[in-house]
């Protein structure tokens, strides 16, 4: 199903509904008494809706499969595992960790600061497209946060960003949809559909 | 060290995919990058809108898990959701 359809947004929401009422289910079937904590619920949510995400957009997107990999592995919580997974490779080379919260933060970082790094390894050999030093530290920044993202050449890397970056709006529509609904005016009547 | 050059190889197919990461992000990230864009200045636009994407998904599932935790099987909400599966 490709990113930017409104059946995409539909099926994120049918899926992410799905996943939450068995998880709704299973929580209330263990004890009405008891809630999880407000930070596992949330996780809960956020994994729920990375998987609604990941299954709507199937095994094209290489993001995608790798998403889901992650999401099956750490059951409790997918983001919080990559997250993990990133910051581990990262830790291993700090000049990238630091791009990475520069890049990451609002700041306005001028080129002329830039380090000259002689590391001019055979990138140029590469893929070839996007050699320069600095667009190199740039697409590693990415690589960290897009699932998948690390094992692929730059190239690629920005098809898979692009394609990514769509789903996760479409993904952040189908949560407001829901949201929307839920927050709606108590009306048993199905009044409140949100198609 | 400009980086306004660009690669060698696939030049077409690179601006093209460039120009459709513009066309995603954000209007005043455009505005920026109207003419001098470079690669480099584009991801790095791309990373920092990214991350605010999850930072979204973030908050929109602690809103949702709100609203959850006072769902039982018997709200009105409830019976939304399970109207919208029907």
């Amino acid at each position: 199903m490709p990113a930017g359809s409104k059946k995409f947004r539909h099926a994120i929401l049918k899926n992410l509904l799905l996943g939450l009422i068995r998880k709704g289910g299973a929580a209330a079937a263990a004890s009405r008494g008891m809630m999880m904590s407000f930070h596992e619920r949330r996780s809960a949510i956020r994994h729920a809706a990375d998987a609604a995400l990941a299954t709507a957009r199937g095994a094209a997107p290489r993001w995608s499969r790798s998403l889901a990999a992650e999401l099956s592995q750490d059951r409790r919580s997918g983001r919080d595992a990559h997250l993990l997974r990133s910051a581990k490779s990262a830790a291993s080379s700090s000049e990238c960790r630091s791009q990475s919260k520069m890049t990451c933060s609002s700041k306005r970082i001028p080129r002329r600061t830039l380090r000259a790094r002689p590391k001019s390894k055979a990138t140029a050999k590469a893929a070839g497209v996007l050699a320069r030093v600095m667009v190199r530290k740039r697409a590693r920044a990415l690589r960290e946060i897009v699932p998948g993202g690390r094992g692929t050449d730059e190239c690629t890397l920005l098809g898979e960003t692009l394609d990514y970056a769509v789903s996760l709006k479409a993904q952040i529509e189908a949560m407001q949809l829901l949201l929307r609904t839920l927050q709606a005016p108590k009306n048993p009547s199905g009044k409140s559909s949100p198609y | 060290m400009s980086s306004g050059r660009r690669g060698r190889i696939s030049d077409d197919e690179i601006n093209e995919l460039i120009s459709k990461l513009q066309a995603l992000l954000p209007e005043s990230s455009r505005r920026r990058n109207a003419n001098r864009s470079s690669a480099s200045k584009l991801l790095k636009e791309t990373c920092s809108y990214i991350k605010s994407l999850h930072r979204e998904v973030d908050d929109l599932s602690e809103r949702l898990s709100g609203l959850m935790s006072t769902m039982d099987n018997d709200s009105p909400q409830a019976e939304i959701i399970r109207s919208l599966l029907r």
